[in-house]
C-alpha cells in the first residue's frame, strides 16, 4: 500500500447556517490521481481551499503527509495549487510573476522559472503583461506556478477550464506523465467528466457537502460495466445459442439485429467465439455500460 | 519571511506607483522650498495656533506632514492591498507560508517603508531648504530632528491604522476610498458636532470634544507636535498613536485569521 498524502476525518465547514463541507471523509495515497466530481456548489473547492489554508474548517481535521513529522510551513511548500482560477499581478510578465513567487519559495536557480514556463508553452510571451493574457494562458501560468517547486502534491481546481481541446489534450498528456515520471500526486476537479475519467485513478463523488462514494477506477469500470451489446442479423439463433450452449438466460433481445448481454461471467471475446464457431454472423459486439456522467448523475439520484 | 520581504521588494521595484509616489514627494517638497510654502493635504482651515506671525518654513512644513499619510497609501495598497485584491495572496498562503508569516511580513515590510519614506521626506526638505532658501529659513537641526521624532509615533499609528482597513477591506478601491476619506470625514465631523453642540448650548459635549477629540486628529496633532505642544500633550498624543501602531494590527489580525482568502 502506498503512503497516505492526505487524509481527512469528518472535515466540515459552514458559512453562517449554510454547510457547504459536512464531514467528508478523504484518503488520498502517494501516486494518485485523486478526481473530485459534483454539481457546481458541491463543495469540491471548497475540500481544497480547507486543505490549503485558504479557508478556515469549522470541524474535524485533516492531516497532509501525516507519515512525516515537519512543520506545516514545510508541508505547504510540498503543494503545488491552482485554486478558484489564475490570480496574478496584472502590470507583471509570466516570467515576473512566477519569479516573484520564486523569490518566497526561496528558489534560486531561475532555470526552474523557465522550465515551469517552457513545459506550459510560455516561455515565448516575453514582455507581454499578465493583463494581456488569453483565459488559456492564464489558466497555463497558474499551472506552472503549481508545478514551479516541483511539489509532491498538486491541488488542481478546474485546471483545463479556458483552453483549447488541442491545449486539453497536452494538459492530459503533462498530468499523466508528472504522476508515472515524477511521482507527483495529483487532487484535481474538472466538470468535464470525460477527462477526469482519462486521467485519474480514483474518485470521490460530492453533493451538497457530503461524500456520496469514494471509488477506484477499477471498482468504478466494474460497477459501470452492465452488459455486451450483440450486433447480429440472426438474433433468434444466437439467442438459442446463449441459453443452450452457454447457459445464459440473463439477455435481453432489442430488436431484430441487437441483443444485449447481461450475464458477468462471459467476456465478449468469449461470446464472439462462442457464437462464430455456431455459425451466427456478427457485425458488432461490445461491452456497453453506464458512463462516468451516468453514474455520478445515478448517485445523486438515489441519494 | 525574509523571502516574503525580498518578494515584495523585487515586485514594488518592478511596479510604477512605488515611482510616481517618490517623483511626487520630491515635487512637492522642492515647490514647498520654491514658494516658501508648506504643501498641505486638508479640509481644515482653522487648525489650533497663532497665525498671525509668518511660520518658519521648517515647522511649517513640519506641521503639514499629514501629506505623509496620503502618501503612504500608496505603499500599503502596493505591498498589501493589491496582493488580497487580486487574490494573489492566496499563491503564497496556499503554497509558501502560514498566514501568521504572511502578515508579519506585510507589517514589518510597510513600516519600514513608510519610516524610510518619512526619513526622506524629512531629510529632502531640510537640505533642500538650507542652501536655496538661506537661513532666514531655516532651522536648527536639533530641533528639527527632535519634531520629526515626536512625529514618528503618530506616523506609525496612521500606518497602522491603514494595515488595518486593508486587511479586514481586502478591496482595492474600497481601501484608498476608506483611507483617504476617513481623516477628512472625521475632521468634518467633530467641527460640525462641535458647532451644533454649541450651538444648541450643550457646552459641556463641546468642549469635551474639543478638549479631549479634536486635539488628537491627524491633523491637529501633527500642526501641534511642530509648534506648541506641551509635555502632557506630547505625552498623551504618542501614547494613543503608540496604541494605534499596535493594537489595531492585532485587532486585525484576528480578524485576518480566521477569515476567506
Amino acid at each position: 500500500m502506498h503512503e497516505i498524502v492526505l487524509k481527512t476525518n469528518g472535515l466540515s465547514k459552514k458559512y453562517g447556517r449554510s454547510v457547504v463541507l459536512n464531514e467528508v471523509d478523504m484518503t488520498v495515497y502517494q501516486g494518485d490521481i485523486y478526481a473530485l466530481i459534483g454539481k457546481n456548489g458541491a463543495g469540491k473547492t471548497t475540500i481544497m481551499r480547507v486543505i490549503t489554508g485558504l479557508s478556515v474548517k469549522s470541524g474535524g481535521f485533516f492531516e497532509l503527509f501525516p507519515n512525516e513529522r515537519r512543520s506545516s510551513s514545510f508541508d505547504k511548500k510540498r503543494l503545488g495549487c491552482l485554486i478558484g482560477g489564475p490570480a496574478f499581478f496584472k502590470n507583471m510578465t509570466a516570467y515576473q510573476n512566477l519569479k516573484y513567487y520564486a523569490i518566497q519559495k526561496g528558489i534560486t536557480d531561475s532555470k526552474q522559472i523557465d522550465t515551469a514556463l517552457e513545459l506550459m508553452g510560455l516561455n515565448l510571451t516575453g514582455r507581454k503583461k499578465y493583463s494581456g493574457f488569453s483565459l488559456g494562458m492564464k489558466q497555463r501560468l497558474g499551472i506552472a506556478l503549481a508545478l514551479l517547486d516541483n511539489p509532491d502534491l498538486l491541488i488542481l481546481d478546474e485546471p483545463i477550464n479556458g483552453l483549447d481541446p488541442i491545449g486539453i489534450s497536452d494538459m492530459r498528456d503533462t498530468f499523466k506523465r508528472l504522476n508515472s515520471e515524477l511521482g507527483i500526486t495529483i487532487i484535481v476537479s474538472s466538470h468535464i467528466l470525460t477527462e477526469l475519467y482519462a486521467i485519474a485513478n480514483r474518485f470521490l463523488f460530492i453533493d451538497n457537502g457530503r461524500v456520496l462514494k469514494e471509488i477506484t477506477k477499477q471498482e468504478l469500470d466494474l460497477e459501470c460495466k452492465r452488459c455486451i451489446v450483440v450486433k447480429t442479423n440472426d438474433t433468434k439463433s444466437a439467442a438459442v445459442v446463449l441459453e443452450k450452449e452457454l447457459d445464459i438466460s440473463n439477455y435481453t433481445v432489442i430488436n431484430n439485429c441487437e441483443i444485449n448481454v447481461y450475464s458477468k461471467n462471459i467476456s465478449a471475446e468469449d461470446l464472439s467465439k462462442a457464437l462464430f464457431e455456431n455459425g451466427i454472423g456478427i457485425s458488432g459486439i461490445y461491452e456497453s455500460g453506464l458512463s462516468l456522467e451516468d453514474y455520478f448523475k445515478r448517485l445523486v439520484e438515489v441519494r | 519571511m525574509f523571502n516574503m520581504i525580498k518578494s515584495d521588494l523585487y515586485r514594488i521595484i518592478k511596479s510604477k506607483s512605488i515611482y510616481v509616489m517618490v517623483i511626487l514627494m520630491i515635487i512637492t517638497d522642492t515647490l514647498s522650498v520654491i514658494l516658501k510654502s508648506a504643501f498641505s493635504i486638508s479640509i481644515s482651515s482653522g487648525v489650533p495656533g497663532n497665525n498671525d506671525f509668518p511660520l518658519p518654513l521648517c515647522r511649517e512644513v513640519l506641521s503639514c506632514n499629514n501629506s505623509i499619510y496620503y502618501f503612504s497609501i500608496f505603499i500599503v495598497f502596493s505591498v498589501l492591498v493589491n496582493d488580497l485584491s487580486c487574490k494573489t495572496a492566496a499563491n503564497s498562503i496556499s503554497t509558501v507560508c502560514s498566514r501568521t508569516k504572511y502578515f508579519l511580513s506585510k507589517n514589518i515590510l510597510i513600516y519600514s517603508l513608510v519610516t524610510v519614506l518619512f526619513i526622506f521626506h524629512c531629510s529632502f526638505f531640510y537640505v533642500l531648504n538650507l542652501p536655496v532658501n538661506g537661513s532666514d529659513y531655516y532651522m536648527e537641526l536639533g530641533d528639527y530632528a527632535k519634531i520629526v521624532l515626536l512625529q514618528y509615533p503618530v506616523i506609525l499609528g496612521l500606518t497602522g491604522f491603514m494595515l488595518t482597513i486593508g486587511f479586514v477591506l481586502k478591496n482595492s478601491h474600497v481601501f484608498v476610498t476608506t483611507a483617504i476619506i476617513t481623516p477628512m470625514s472625521l475632521t468634518l465631523f467633530f467641527t460640525m458636532v462641535i458647532a451644533v453642540t454649541s450651538y444648541a448650548h450643550m457646552t459641556g459635549l463641546a468642549n469635551f470634544i474639543s478638549e479631549h477629540i479634536a486635539p488628537f486628529l491627524m491633523e491637529i496633532v501633527l500642526y501641534q507636535l511642530a509648534f506648541d505642544a506641551d509635555n502632557l500633550y506630547i505625552f498623551q498624543s504618542v501614547i494613543i498613536y503608540l496604541l494605534f501602531a499596535t493594537a489595531l494590527p492585532c485587532a486585525a489580525y484576528f480578524r485576518f485569521r480566521k477569515s476567506e482568502i
